[in-house]
């Protein structure tokens, strides 16, 4: 008898940003593949940048993602100013974490009470959500504007931000600018420590997995910006070899390229991958209220992500305070530099994951080629990892249940694919 | 006297004809009545802007099967036949949806207007000929929405 194909659309408005789709077979009750696949539009971006001038790239790859700007900019300007032999530290330094705070603050706050709560709660949306706990969602709204705050002061516009440049920014932020920021972010701090407890308090499905979790790794500071990739299986390298450690691998289902870790497989960026290296680093607040909340490296239930979430949160706003009281402005909004041909790599801590960015330049600073690696097209394969996990859990659910929790759990690596589209169709064959 | 409208454009210009709410935003700045305009507006801070005491004008790409370039104004709060309309935007999240977060939270203003723009083309970073060719008509739709207030 032939396979019975049973599609069921979970959505329209999908709470991940972009478009993608499940499939998944199983034989009696037992799970036998499952396919994750993202639309992701040809590489635009990277054929967009051939040809254009190294300035140029701060901001177009700003515009490749609305809610993580911030990253693209910053992996961009981090691989410029490598082939430069440029060295970016001090206060304007400083100033890119802040603005990445702001990053952190925003992208956050939208996911856990916009798109991911509302999951844990039994909620079909963020919509739904704030009309039965109006409270709830404004708190979140008040974070995210906190950090769209910071963005708009740093970055000169609340999106898409223009003000960073190879070599530092084009304006500096004044004192009473950075002070209106301090209030603000006072404001939000309360909002930031009951975020925590709030989503510590979610019923969890009761699920564990390990990974090799890779982020960014330096002794003295939670990962936004650095040098240096680590992962927890002992990888410790320095951002230019990224390529001698990582490839990406077309897969026929995706238009997204998938990552690998050569010679091992797959791996985790993200918060969990962050917390799971970097835990001994939070401010002293975020790790007082991971404590509280039942939190210890490595985390090894990804739905608890949220609550990790919460504490990157609120380890951005502490951040962003300490950034602002010990600033002292710099000499100058840049530092000067000399064009020259060569590549460069940069990578950042984007909200969800690594953001890895390289660079082919000529000798007039011309951009000969891109190569742009995103969070979520390096998380594909673990996330596909973590539903066949879950679905074997659930594989006896109705449908409209199953692909509930499926969702919930593809929401764990809040996945940015508005570097695609945006709708999520799930196929169930059980044969 | 000109009731002040705050015009806020939905969209990404390098996401080909999602772009049109920012370029048509754009374009309106300085109508008469307009005390804002925010071109490429995160649709989740729209949900913030709709709280203020300014009537509203959202303008943003719409995916509904329609003619591109063509034009459809409603008003969502008055209006359920537009539902589903709007759904170009990268965001995952467009004018309707913003509009009913924006509701569930505190109350909205006393006209909140829809421009939807038809498009057929969301990659690339120019707008797509039919909708290029549709933006005088988006502008005047503005035009007319807040000359109506």
């Amino acid at each position: 008898m032939p396979s019975e194909v049973r599609t069921i659309e979970v959505g329209y408005l999908t709470r991940v940003e972009g478009e993608g789709a499940m499939k998944v077979v199983a034989r009696d009750g037992v799970v036998q593949d499952v396919e994750f696949s993202i639309f992701e539009p040809p590489r635009f971006f990277e054929a967009f940048l051939r040809g254009r001038h190294h300035s140029e790239a701060p901001d177009i790859t700003a515009r490749i993602c609305g809610i993580c700007p911030v990253a693209y900019q910053m992996s961009a300007v981090h691989a410029m100013e490598h082939a430069f032999s440029v060295t970016i530290d001090g206060p304007l330094r400083d100033l890119r974490l802040l603005l990445y705070c702001g990053e952190w603050i925003e992208s956050h706050a939208l996911h856990i009470y916009l798109l991911h709560a509302p999951d844990f709660l039994g909620y079909e949306s963020g919509i739904t959500l704030a009309q039965d706990h109006p409270d709830v969602v404004a708190r979140g709204l008040r974070l995210k504007k906190a950090g769209n705050e910071i963005v708009r002061v740093l970055g000169g516009r609340e999106i898409h931000p223009v003000n960073v440049k190879v070599g530092g920014f084009y304006r500096l932020p004044t004192r009473p600018e950075l002070n209106h920021l301090a209030t603000e972010l006072d404001r939000v701090r309360d909002d930031a420590v009951a975020t925590v407890a709030l989503v510590a308090s979610f019923p969890m499905p009761d699920v564990t997995r390990t990974v090799e979790w890779v982020s960014l790794r330096q002794p003295d500071e939670y990962p936004m910006l650095g040098s240096r990739v680590a992962s927890t299986a002992g990888l410790d390298i320095p951002v230019a070899e990224w390529n001698d450690w990582f490839v990406e691998e077309h897969v026929a289902r995706s238009n997204a390229l998938h990552s690998r870790i050569k010679t091992r497989g797959s791996y985790e960026v993200g918060p969990m991958a962050r917390f799971a290296l970097n835990a001994d680093l939070l401010s002293p607040g975020a790790a007082a209220a991971a404590h509280d909340a039942g939190l210890t490296a490595p985390c090894t239930n990804p739905f608890r992500s949220i609550v990790v979430r919460a504490v990157e949160t609120l380890h951005a706003v502490d951040e962003a305070l300490r950034i602002i009281d010990r600033y002292r402005p710099p000499a100058a909004a840049s530092i000067g530099f000399t064009e020259r041909a060569g590549e460069g790599y940069g990578a950042s801590e984007a909200p969800r994951g690594t953001l890895f960015h390289r660079y082919r330049l000529d000798a007039k600073g011309m951009i000969a080629d891109a190569q742009i690696v995103p969070p979520t097209a390096q998380n594909q394969l673990s996330i596909e990892e973590d539903l066949r996990l879950v679905l074997q859990e659930h594989i006896d659910e109705p449908d409209d249940r199953l692909g509930a929790v499926l969702e919930q759990s593809i929401r764990n690596y809040d996945p940015c694919i508005s570097c695609a589209t945006h709708f999520l169709r799930l196929e169930v064959d059980r044969g | 006297m000109v009731e002040p409208w705050t015009v806020i454009g939905i969209g990404n210009p390098l996401r080909g004809d999602d772009g049109v709410g920012a370029v048509v935003a754009e374009r309106v700045r300085g109508l008469p009545g307009v005390c804002r305009v925010i071109g490429d507006g995160d649709p989740f801070d729209v949900a913030d802007l709709l709280r203020g005491p300014c009537n509203v004008v959202l303008i943003d790409a719409t995916h509904g099967g329609g003619e591109p370039g063509a034009i459809t104004v409603w008003e969502p709060t008055t209006s359920e036949t537009a539902r589903g309309r709007i759904g170009a935007s990268s965001h995952g999240f467009g004018a309707d949806s913003a509009i009913e977060l924006a509701a569930a939270l505190a109350p909205l203003p006393e006209r909140v207007v829809v421009v939807g723009v038809e498009g057929c083309c969301f990659e690339g970073a120019e707008l797509s000929p039919a909708v290029a060719a549709a933006l005088d008509r988006a502008v005047a739709a503005v035009a007319g929405v807040i000359g109506d207030a």
